[in-house]
């Protein structure tokens, strides 16, 4: 009877403990990594994407995780450098991330990209336009537009304003989407262009920035720098007496631009997929719980990263096992009614979205209408 | 429950005393050691942390010494001036800092190598300039790093700028960096938006982490300021203090949660290793003390008892006690107690060994007898040890299907008291009484003790008990008489059926209540309540009779007159217990005395009257007989013979009325001769009417049919229906007499069986009338509705009726009046009429009168001789027969005897003539008497008579009896 007792009590334990051990191995992490610029020029911006990402994760955890595993975001800065990329993507997948959100520029995503997808690992951005990574059937996802579009919207831009020429002002330290950007808009305008170079990692000579930037005495400029580079830049062409039109793109929509431009970011015009004067339920509670948390306001970098773990995580919900090739295919599967509007993603993993004109008006940016 | 030996005990108390003491003392210790180890950390951490946070905000504010000699000398210069010094002194020694020099509305008006380019831009969107010394954190525009940027005022509205690279605030953390106090411990600044201003990872500081976001459940700071918080998933414990310069920054100081358990755990483990060495020496110590000084005495006590269990004898020895005063009292004790024991055990053993009952106990579960008694060993041998249902039931392999073990215990298991039942073993047809009971063994088991006790005899009596009890109730509720039986307290116990009946009270209604609640009885006369039969009985204690014309007034309020007599009850010792009443109804009863008493009274008046008519006849006939001689030696024109006449009448009246009163008084059998009706109701009804305010209209036919009645009686029937129908009618009026001769088919159709022709004689008055509900009593003896009047009447008047074998009816109206109906059988005879002048015819023959009266005999004899007999006179029966003797020897013989019925204090006729029928059979007497109504007068040929004669007679009738007789 003893014995029996005995025997009882030390099966229950071992049971307790397998229990325990079972239990915990269900309720082990899926780790998603965030490998973006925070450190290098324009890392303020990548604040923003790093809060957007970590208040999705943390709503995602609340509510129960992903099939009631936690979402673990792990971020790596790529100091807007290749070197800077190569180690934090190597860090993530060293990590066991089940897939990699990065980067947040188009350069850093074309060096990212093999590395990444190599390894059998799913790259997902929300920042990266260039059209090197569109139209392939690969493990490469992004819910933001790509350079075809932009090129295309802003040559209609510059169709309707009547410019017949414009220099673009490229800074190199992301080629990859500079580039693209031109060449797609020289595909659909007709009119006169030049290119005025920089980069921005090396010491900028804004002098000789702003002289070669006003010799072709163009109609139009359009800026394909990040937020602090426009900003100098308006603030210079405004010492230096410009009175033309000046469009920006979707890397300088953030906040930063009306800090470095101050006053002279009045006016200005630029080609994104985001809408600022979104009013949806779900973007103004996230912009709710964005003050609440990081008491920052909303901008288009956290709405982008906001969606984009969103709909990561509701992929990784519906995959039976957590692999790439599941994840590609519930990604694709997928049809997303998000915070910024519907995002479906083509077989190549490409999305189309509508693109506005935004003008900078008292200091906020304003939809000016979708192109 | 299993038994330990006392040392196991000891030992086992003791652990289980020490060991809750122990953890309480482990746990209030180790809570106590964590406490202070905490404080400790915290003391010490509150300490670095203070260090750290100066040398921080020394680092971020005076990183660049010269900075702040700078500003105080250029802030007196001009505004240019200013400038330019700026521009040729200032230079910042730590990589990555720089400086840029902007005026009150944030242009930049002078910026450091190699940021020129910035001159004349507008930071005025950058929150410069800020007002005072304002610290900014962000990334830097100029150099890209993250900074904190320092605005010091020169003067003039302009601003010097400072940012500081805070990577390099790294270096001058490094001592503590290194110099760890405890292990994995982090001293990190946080902005108020929760990034990192500093921290020893430089990812972070150059990523500007938000690290408050990455810190999960946070807790709220204990007593000593710590908390813990979750980061990647590892616990920490940590202490905040806030910057006062610059403001808004938060130092913390976290390290490892385990760090600080660990250092708890060895202090607790350290502890608590040195109280369980201290317990269990302690311990140890204790448990050899009891051991010495306690168990091991015992044990040998224990040993000790252990041998006497088997020797019978218990031997304390001195060191059996080690020297304690107490277990030697103890041992002491245990032996007188051992001693004291074993004589209450003899002594129990005695008691139920001596018992004439079988007790035994067994065990409830598998029901083995663990004890017997001497009776039982004597009765069913030793069956110690076997099951109890084998050893004391006859053929019962399995529990006995009555066993009672069920209701010794409740659903608790707690003995449920004793339990007592009879039984019957019908295979030796005997009672037994048991009493089962849930008792405590000496084990300290629950088992059953029974006793069984035969009481066979005691129910054989129990039933001729009830057998009595039984037959006293049957006998009770057959008996006719009311029976109450009482306590001493009158309190009533039984009631039998006939009380019930007589007192309005059931037995259940009545039991218990006080006697005279139900027992209400009052003086008949008086009214008033009778004394308590049972106080009387109690008071006397015999058996007394209650008084007389005692009333019983039931519940429903009827009175009844009871008879009743009370006893005590008393038991064996003659105590008095109770008492019985026994009374009955006697109503009846006394209603039939007081008839009976009337009768008697009527009875005694008739016998008077009986003598009295009978002296009285006598008498009438001397006068009446001397009157007749005297009317036949008158002269019918002489005027002494019309009073003669008179006189004669009278008499005749007197007879009539002597008659009435014999009747009256006897009832007796009619003495029937043919009598003219017509002449019986005329006479009669004028006799009654005579002098009364009533007239009697006849209605009687010249034919009316004779009849043999009893003329007396049938005269009194007459007067009788005419004084009823006079009272009828007090204030005068008529009475109809109508008299109709019947045949026998008329007859017929009138509800009466009878036979031949009738007389109908309708007797009417035009009275009251006879209500109808009383008609019918109104024949019934003393029924009467007049206050005078004994109601005899006409129950007199239907008794002669009935003798005479007819039959009377009444019919009667309220207000018009009463006809009574008489139908009298007719006779074929006819009434040979006589003149009682010339009809007196004379004969010859010797006649012997025999009468104790001489003046009726002389008169009789002055009669006979005047008719021409010879008379011979006899004073009795002697003197009759002895003279007749004679006469028949001379060869004279006599040839009729006229002898009186009745001779007081002699032989009387019939008595004579019974003598002279056994002599002489041929001998021819005539019965005379004054009671008419004689049977032997009305049957006088079956006392060996032939003819009779009543007294008075008048002179005629005698002529006609004597020779009628002769010529017979």
């Amino acid at each position: 009877m003893k014995t029996a007792s005995s025997v009882a009590q030390i099966f229950c334990c071992l049971l307790f403990v397998f229990f325990c051990f079972a239990c915990n191995k269900d309720t082990e992490s899926i780790r998603i990594g965030l490998a973006i610029n925070l450190s290098g020029l324009g890392g303020t911006a990548g604040e923003h994407i790093r809060d957007g990402a970590l208040l999705a994760v943390d709503e995602i955890n609340r509510q129960g995780g992903v099939n009631g595993r936690p979402l673990e975001l792990l971020v790596r800065d790529d100091e807007n450098s290749e070197d800077g990329v190569k180690k934090a993507d190597e860090s993530l997948l060293e990590a066991g991330v089940a897939a990699i959100i990065g980067h947040s520029y188009s350069s850093s995503t074309v060096t990212a990209h093999p590395i990444v997808t190599s390894s059998n690992t799913l790259l997902i951005t929300a920042y990266a336009a260039t059209t090197k990574l569109s139209s392939k059937d690969d493990l490469f996802f992004r819910t933001s537009v790509d350079c075809t579009l932009y090129g295309k919207k802003t040559a209609d831009w510059l169709r309707r304003k009547q410019v017949d020429s414009v220099v673009f002002l490229m800074d190199m330290a992301n080629s990859a989407f500079v580039l693209d950007y031109v060449n797609k808009v020289k595909i659909f305008y007709q009119g006169e262009s030049s290119e005025v170079r920089f980069h921005s990692r090396d010491q900028v000579d804004w002098s000789k920035l702003i002289r070669d930037l006003l010799a072709p005495k163009s109609e139009a400029i359009v800026m394909l720098t990040e937020a602090s580079m426009t900003g100098v830049a308006l603030q210079k062409l405004h010492a230096a007496g410009y009175e033309g039109l000046k469009l920006g793109s979707i890397w300088t929509h953030t906040p930063e631009l009306m800090r470095y431009a101050g006053k002279d970011a009045e006016g200005f015009s630029l080609i994104t997929f985001i809408d600022p004067d979104n009013n949806r339920p779900a973007y103004n509670s996230f912009s709710a719980k964005m003050m609440e948390m990081f008491q920052r306001q909303a901008n288009a970098r956290s709405a982008r990263s906001y969606e984009l773990v969103m709909i990561l995580a509701d992929a990784l919900k519906r995959v039976p096992t957590i692999n790439s090739m599941e994840l590609k295919k519930a990604l694709l599967a997928g049809e997303y009614e998000t915070l910024m509007g519907k995002v479906v993603f083509d077989r190549f993993g490409d999305v189309v979205r509508p693109v506005y004109e935004v003008i900078v008006r008292e200091g906020r940016f304003r939809n000016n209408g979708e192109l | 429950m299993s038994h330990r030996s006392l040392r196991k005990q000891v030992a086992l108390v003791l652990s289980t005393v020490a060991l809750p003491c122990f953890i309480l003392v482990i746990v209030v210790a180790a809570i106590r050691n964590y406490q202070a180890v905490k404080e400790d950390y915290a003391n010490s951490m509150r300490a670095r942390i203070g260090v750290v946070r100066s040398l921080i905000a020394d680092t971020v504010l005076n990183q660049e010494s010269q900075v702040l000699n700078l500003v105080d000398r250029v802030v007196w210069l001009m505004p240019q001036e200013k400038l330019a010094v700026i521009a040729r002194d200032l230079h910042l020694h730590r990589p990555g800092n720089t400086w840029y020099v902007v005026d009150g509305r944030g242009r930049v008006l002078l910026a450091a190598d190699p940021f020129s380019e910035y001159v004349d831009l507008d930071f005025s969107c950058m929150g410069i300039p800020g007002n005072g010394q304002k610290v900014l954190h962000r990334q830097s525009l100029l150099t890209k790093r993250s900074m904190v940027s320092v605005q010091y005022q020169l003067g003039e509205e302009m601003q010097l700028v400072v940012e500081i690279d805070l990577a390099n605030i790294i270096p001058n953390m490094a001592h503590f960096t290194e110099n760890q106090l405890f292990i994995g411990e982090h001293f990190f600044v946080l902005s108020p938006s929760g990034k990192v201003i500093y921290h020893p990872d430089r990812t972070l500081v150059r990523t500007r982490a938000n690290l408050k976001f990455a810190m999960k459940n946070i807790s709220k700071p204990d007593a000593n300021g710590l908390f813990t918080f979750l980061y990647q998933e590892e616990k920490y414990i940590a202490l905040s203090e806030p910057f006062t310069v610059p403001t808004g920054w938060t130092m913390y100081y976290s390290l490892p949660w385990r760090v600080m358990f660990d250092k708890a755990a060895r202090v607790v483990v350290g502890q608590v290793g040195l109280l369980i060495l201290l317990f269990s020496l302690l311990f140890l110590l204790l448990v050899q003390i009891l051991n010495y000084f306690f168990s091991k005495p015992v044990s040998r006590i224990v040993a000790a008892l252990h041998s006497s269990d088997k020797s019978g004898e218990f031997e304390i020895s001195p060191d059996m006690t080690g020297g304690v005063m107490e277990l030697e009292t103890i041992l002491l004790a245990i032996k007188n107690r051992d001693e004291a024991i074993d004589r209450s055990f003899k002594q129990f053993q005695a008691v139920l060994d001596s018992l004439e009952s079988i007790v035994y106990v067994a065990d409830m579960q598998n029901h083995t007898l663990l004890f017997i008694n001497r009776y039982a060993r004597e009765r069913v041998g030793d069956v110690l040890g076997q099951k109890c249902y084998r050893s004391f039931q006859t053929g019962q392999n399995v529990p006995c299907s009555f066993c009672t073990n069920d209701r010794l215990l409740d659903e608790d298991g707690n003995p449920t008291g004793v339990h007592v039942w009879e039984f019957q073993n019908v295979g030796v047809e005997q009672w037994y009484e048991y009493r089962d009971q849930a008792i405590t063994w000496i084990d300290g088991k629950i088992v059953r003790m029974t006793i069984a006790t035969d009481i066979t005899d005691r129910k054989n009596a129990e039933a001729e008990l009830l057998q009595e009890k039984e037959q006293l109730a049957v006998t009770l509720r057959s008996i006719g008489d009311a029976v109450i039986t009482t306590d001493v307290d009158a309190g009533i116990v039984l009631l039998n059926k006939v009380a019930e009946q007589l007192t309005g009270w059931s037995q259940e209604e009545a039991r218990g209540r006080d006697l005279t609640e139900v027992f209400h009885i009052i003086n008949e006369k008086s009214r008033k309540i009778c004394e308590s039969p049972v106080e009387r009985v109690l008071e006397y204690g015999e058996t007394i009779s209650l008084a007389n014309h005692t009333l019983l007034i039931s519940r429903d309020g009827t009175e009844r007159s009871i008879a009743d007599s009370g006893a005590p009850i008393r038991d064996r010792e003659s105590q008095v217990i109770g008492v019985v009443l026994v009374f009955r109804d006697v109503t009846e009863i006394h209603k039939s005395e007081k008839e009976l008493l009337k009768i008697r009274k009527l009875e005694s008046v008739g016998v008077l009257a009986g003598g009295i008519a009978h002296d009285f006849n006598n008498i009438l006939t001397v006068i009446l007989g001397n009157l007749n001689l005297a009317e036949y030696y008158l002269d019918s024109h002489e005027k002494a013979y019309s009073l003669i006449k008179n006189a004669d009448k009278a008499c005749l009246r007197a007879r009539d009325l002597a008659l009435q009163l014999l009747t009256f008084s006897r009832g007796g059998e009619p003495v029937r001769e043919l009598t003219s009706l017509a002449k019986l109701i005329r006479e009669s009804a004028d006799f009654v009417l005579h002098g009364s305010n009533i007239v009697c209209k006849y209605n009687i036919p010249e034919d009316l049919w004779s009849a043999e009645v009893d003329a007396g009686q049938m005269s009194q029937v007459i007067q009788n229906l005419v004084i009823n129908g006079c009272h009828a009618m007090p204030n005068g009026g008529v009475v109809e007499i109508s008299c109709v001769n019947r045949s026998l088919e008329e007859v017929a159709k009138i509800p009466f069986r009878g036979s031949g022709n009738y007389v109908e004689i309708k007797v009417t008055d035009y009275g009251a009338g006879i209500p109808d509900e009383i008609i019918d009593q109104v024949f019934d003896p003393y029924f009467t509705t007049k206050e005078e009047g004994s109601g005899l009447g006409l129950a007199i008047v239907h008794s002669i009726i009935s003798k005479h074998g007819a039959h009377i009816g009444v019919e009667s109206a309220i207000g018009k009046g009463t006809t009574f109906t008489i139908l009298l059988p007719a006779s074929i005879k006819h009434i040979e009429e006589e003149m009682l002048a010339v009809q007196t015819a004379s004969g010859s023959g010797t006649v012997m009168v025999m009468d104790d009266d001489a003046m009726i005999l002389e008169v009789a004899q002055q009669m006979l001789e005047y008719l021409g007999y010879e008379v011979l006179i006899a004073g009795d029966g002697v003197a009759a027969i002895s003279l007749f003797k004679e006469r028949q020897e001379a060869g004279n013989p006599v040839d009729l005897v006229i002898m009186d019925l009745t001779i007081p204090g002699g032989m009387g006729g019939w008595e004579a003539i019974q003598e002279l029928q056994a002599l002489y059979p041929e001998v021819k007497a005539i019965v005379a008497s004054g009671y008419s109504n004689d049977p032997v007068m009305a049957e006088y040929e079956k006392y060996g008579f032939v003819g009779s004669l009543h007294k008075p007679f008048e002179l005629a009738e005698l002529s006609r009896k004597v020779r009628s007789v002769l010529a017979n």
